[in-house]
């Protein structure tokens, strides 16, 4: 029983043995622990063999990381606060607007708006023809509200279909809109949230090198034409606005702290981009537009799309979720034929990458040789986890 | 009294709490600094949560964003090493979660959690065989073992420190500190003279 109780009591005491040793201890445990060693040699042992240990221990540290982790964590921290709003962010907002279409409210406004579209062509097409020819005065003024109403209603509907404009069809079909009527295709801002305000994109993929002069003088102008109200802005000038080695508005806070609060982060910007001639020079700006800009703009259309849902603009809240996944399709697209450009085989390759959009964006920062080494590299190893291993160990 | 016996002699507060402030009301370049302070050591505790260097990078990287992110809301009553700890801690908590669930991290690519110290390449090549002994006997411990030895060992936490940073009472730390130091007790018998 007194043995039993003296190996309780040790047991007891042993629990501080490790903190003794490290000098952590505290004054009165240490006491207690002294008191205690001065009559159990089998702590005392213990106590040397613990010592040992701790020698042995003392020759190493926790491992170290690797050379990039700085630049990574202030790119990261750097894009995260870029990208923040308050309370707001892109994908909440697309999950905003999903679930708003998954409520009995929308069914409401749908079921509302198709009955008054049914209405106003039954009107117009069955009613309409009916009247009898020649009526003036009030007759005439029905007719001629009527197509109105038509044509805003057409103009309201959020996921009808269009008649479709002249001017969008692409460049790459049509050549490139002279500058003037570019600038007369520009929508006009919208006001309430200042969506159109920040560098949007074209309906249009920019492909062609002669393109980036144009865009880049346009960038250079930031008094140009405000865009025109109810089109979908411009997506050459937002990369063309992003290429622009100008320094970031104030606001941008995050890119202010990616560049300014380490010392050679390494490429971040199109200025130190260019440095390190990734793919090709001419082609820079659009490549910092695929990997950052692109993402950048992917989130201002969502948080654009959450103002509208929060000012009840369901139509425009969806329009604008459609351009952000529009965006996205169009920067797999872009990235897949640049691949495809430098090995030849795209297709098999890009999947490793395009998942992440972090990926592709380190992807575009790397020098042309580190590109082709990489994709050498994911072609013999051909694992989705490996690449993005063999991505981030550049 | 014995001497300090410990991976590294570290002084943990070194942020003070005019640079915290700075770094609360918006000033990158404070935030900067502590990023600069704490990174290498917040990834040293991630290796030995994750045994994985990719992962303790990933999981380093989403700590200091969320610290950013929510560095307004940091009020001070904790010290600005134990706030980023526990953030840590809990990032590579979730990451593990996360990555059970999705069956995708390859958790068999086992990193070592310790390096041999000092400039000293020669030295350092001595120490190859007994750091693999030393890291063999540190991965083998229970993983809640493993992270209270790690931060009162190497991070020179105290007990209510690391306490905070996990979630669990002092008690359950130096029962776990305890049982940690006698299993590499056992391990390392051999290299015990």
């Amino acid at each position: 029983m007194e043995n039993k109780l003296k190996i309780r009591s040790c047991r007891k005491r042993q629990i501080l043995l490790g903190e003794y040793v490290l000098g952590t201890i505290g004054e009165r445990d240490r006491a207690r622990f002294e008191r205690h060693l001065a009559r159990c040699a089998r702590c005392r042992r213990d106590l040397v063999e613990t010592e040992k240990t701790y020698r042995l221990l003392g020759n190493f540290e926790l491992a170290k990381p690797g050379p990039f982790l700085a630049a990574k964590v202030a790119r990261a921290v750097g894009r995260e606060a870029q990208a923040a709003v308050p309370g707001i962010t892109g994908e909440r907002a697309r999950a905003d607007v999903r679930r708003w279409l998954r409520t009995p409210a929308f069914a409401t406004v749908l079921a509302a708006a198709s009955v008054a579209v049914v209405a106003t062509v039954l009107y117009i097409k069955v009613w309409l023809p009916r009247a009898p020819e020649g009526v003036e005065g009030p007759a005439a003024g029905k007719v001629a509200s009527a197509a109105k109403a038509e044509k805003a209603a057409e103009e309201r509907l959020p996921f009808g279909p269009r008649t479709p404009r002249p001017e969008a069809v692409p460049p790459s079909e049509t050549g490139r809109p002279s500058r003037e009527t570019a600038a007369a295709e520009e929508p006009v801002a919208e006001e309430e949230g200042g969506f159109a305000a920040e560098a949007p994109y074209a309906a249009t993929v920019p492909a062609e090198a002669d393109k980036l002069a144009t865009l880049e003088a346009r960038a250079a102008r930031p008094e140009a034409a405000p865009p025109a109200k109810g089109r979908r802005p411009s997506r050459e000038i937002a990369a063309a606005g992003k290429a622009a080695a100008t320094p970031p508005p104030a606001k941008e806070k995050g890119r202010a702290f990616a560049e300014g609060a380490y010392p050679a982060t390494g490429a971040g910007e199109p200025d130190k981009l260019a440095a390190r001639a990734p793919f090709m020079a001419a082609a820079l700006p659009r490549d910092y537009a695929v990997s950052r800009g692109a993402r950048d703009e992917m989130g201002r259309y969502g948080r654009a799309a959450a103002n509208d849902v929060e000012r009840g603009e369901f139509a425009k809240a969806e329009e604008k979720t459609l351009v952000a996944a529009e965006v996205e399709g169009w920067m797999d697209a872009r990235f897949e034929a640049d691949v495809e450009r430098l090995t030849g085989d795209g297709a098999a390759l890009v999947d490793y990458v395009t998942p992440n959009g972090s990926l592709m964006a380190y992807f575009y920062e790397l020098s042309v040789d580190e590109q082709k080494t990489l994709l050498s590299r994911l072609r013999r190893e051909a694992e989705a986890e490996s690449a993005a291993d063999l991505l981030l160990s550049y | 009294m014995p001497s300090n016996i410990s991976g590294g002699k570290k002084n943990k507060n070194v942020v003070s709490g005019d640079l915290v402030q700075r770094a609360r009301d918006g000033d990158d370049e404070a935030f900067g600094f502590i990023v600069e302070t704490y990174r290498d050591r917040l990834f040293g505790l991630a290796v030995g949560i994750l045994r994985n260097r990719t992962a303790a990078e990933d999981v380093v990287q989403e700590a200091f964003i969320k610290a950013h992110k929510n560095l307004k809301s940091f009020r001070g009553d904790a010290s600005i090493y134990t706030w980023l700890y526990r953030i840590a801690v809990n990032t590579a908590h979730n990451h593990i979660r996360r990555a059970r669930r999705a069956e995708e991290v390859d958790f068999e690519e086992v990193a070592p959690i310790i390096e041999a110290a000092g400039p000293n390449p020669a030295e350092k090549a001595a120490n190859a065989e007994l750091g693999e002994a030393i890291d063999g006997a540190i991965q083998g411990l229970p993983p809640r073992q493993r992270e209270v030895f790690i931060l009162h060992y190497f991070e020179q936490m105290t007990h209510r420190e690391i306490a905070e940073i996990l979630g669990v009472t002092e008690g359950a730390v130096k029962a776990n500190f305890f049982h940690a130091v006698q299993k590499l007790k056992g391990a390392l018998k051999t290299y015990v003279t």
